[in-house]
C-alpha cells in the first residue's frame, strides 16, 4: 500500500515538473509571449494529456495519479493568476521598486498606473458583459445585472457574508 | 463495496465543511487557515478509512483531494474575486453613482492589503507613507523574483 502510495506520488510530482517547465518554457515562445492564460492552458494541457497516457499505461496507479493532476488544476490556477493579475503581488513590487516613501493615493497611482477608475472598472465589466452577467440597461443609462447575474449575487451571499446587502 | 466508499467519501467532505463552518462562524479564522484545517482532517479521515478497508479504497482520499481543490477554488472565487463586487455593487448602492462607489469599496480593500503587506514585514509605515520593507530582499523575495523572471510577469497586468 505504502508502495502504490509513493509510486503514485512520485508520478504526480513527475508531472508537476513538466508542468512548471512547460510553464517556463512556453512563456518564452513567441506565439505565447505576453499571454498568460494561453500558456497556462497549453501547460496544464500537456500535463492532463500525460497523466491520462501514464493512466492508461500504467492502470489504477496511473489512474489515481490522473485524479491527483485534476485536483491540482484548480491550485495551479490559483498560483499562475496570484503571480500574473495578483493585486497584492502588484502591491508589493511597487513599494519593493521604490525608494521614496508612498502615501496612500500615491502608492494605489503607481499600482493602478493611474488609470483606477475608467480602465478597471470597464475591463471588469467587459468581462461581466462576456459572461453574459450584465447588460446594457434599457430603462437608465448605464449597465444592469441580468436574470444570471442576481443568481450568482444570491448564490455568493450565501458563500460569504462579505456582501451585506445595501438598506 | 463500492456504495459503502462513495458513503464514506461523501462523508468526508460532510466533515471538511463541518470544519469549515466551525472554523469560519465559531473560531473567526481567515479563509486558508480554516480551508487547511479542514483539508487536513477530511485527508486524516479519508486516507485513515482507505488504510483500513486496502488498497482498492485509496480512491477515496484521492477523490476527497479532488473535491477540496475544487470547492476551495469556487470559495475563494466567490469570496476575493474582484469581478463579482463589481456585479454585487451594480445595483446595491443606488445612492452613489456605480464608479464612487465601487472606488469607495477599492480604497478600502486597497487599505487592507498595504496593511496585510507591512504586517508581513515586506512593507514598513512612517506617519502616512509606506516604503519598502525589510523583508523585500529576504529569501522568500529572491524566490519571487526569480519566479516573475522566470515566468515573465509583466507588473500591471491586472489593470
Amino acid at each position: 500500500m505504502i508502495t502504490l502510495v509513493l509510486y503514485m506520488l512520485s508520478l504526480v510530482v513527475l508531472i508537476g515538473i513538466v508542468h512548471v517547465a512547460a510553464l517556463a518554457v512556453l512563456t518564452w515562445l513567441p506565439p505565447f509571449q505576453g499571454k498568460p492564460m494561453r500558456v497556462w492552458i497549453a501547460s496544464i494541457s500537456l500535463s492532463l494529456l500525460l497523466s491520462l497516457i501514464a493512466a492508461i499505461r500504467l492502470g489504477p496507479v496511473g489512474w489515481l495519479s490522473l485524479g491527483l493532476v485534476i485536483a491540482a488544476i484548480p491550485l495551479s490556477f490559483m498560483t499562475w493568476s496570484v503571480l500574473h493579475w495578483g493585486a497584492t503581488v502588484t502591491m508589493w513590487r511597487v513599494i519593493r521598486n521604490t525608494n521614496t516613501p508612498l502615501d496612500l493615493g500615491e502608492w494605489q497611482a503607481c499600482v493602478t498606473k493611474g488609470n483606477f477608475k475608467g480602465n478597471l472598472v470597464e475591463n471588469r465589466l467587459i468581462l461581466l458583459k462576456r459572461t453574459r452577467l450584465v447588460r446594457i440597461s434599457r430603462n437608465v443609462p448605464g449597465w444592469e445585472r441580468t436574470t444570471l447575474g442576481n443568481s450568482l449575487v444570491c448564490l455568493s451571499r450565501a458563500f460569504s457574508d462579505r456582501y451585506p446587502k445595501a438598506d | 463495496m463500492v456504495f459503502v466508499q462513495v458513503g464514506l467519501l461523501v462523508l468526508a467532505c460532510v466533515i471538511q465543511h463541518a470544519v469549515v463552518l466551525v472554523a469560519d462562524r465559531l473560531l473567526h479564522w481567515n479563509l486558508m487557515r480554516s480551508q487547511l484545517a479542514s483539508a487536513m482532517v477530511g485527508l486524516i479521515f479519508s486516507g485513515g478509512v482507505a488504510a483500513v478497508l486496502g488498497k482498492d479504497s485509496l480512491w477515496i482520499p484521492v477523490g476527497f483531494t479532488v473535491f477540496w481543490t475544487w470547492q476551495l477554488f469556487i470559495v475563494s472565487l466567490f469570496k476575493k474575486s474582484l469581478s463579482l463586487r463589481v456585479l454585487i455593487y451594480l445595483g446595491e448602492e443606488p445612492e452613489l453613482p456605480f464608479e464612487e462607489a465601487l472606488k469607495k469599496e477599492m480604497l478600502t480593500e486597497f487599505r487592507t492589503r498595504a496593511e496585510m503587506l507591512r504586517s508581513a514585514g515586506y512593507a514598513q509605515r512612517a506617519n502616512e507613507c509606506y516604503l519598502r520593507g525589510d523583508r523585500a530582499n529576504s529569501l522568500s523575495a529572491t524566490i519571487d523574483n526569480v519566479a516573475m523572471r522566470l515566468f515573465d510577469v509583466k507588473l500591471g497586468n491586472l489593470f
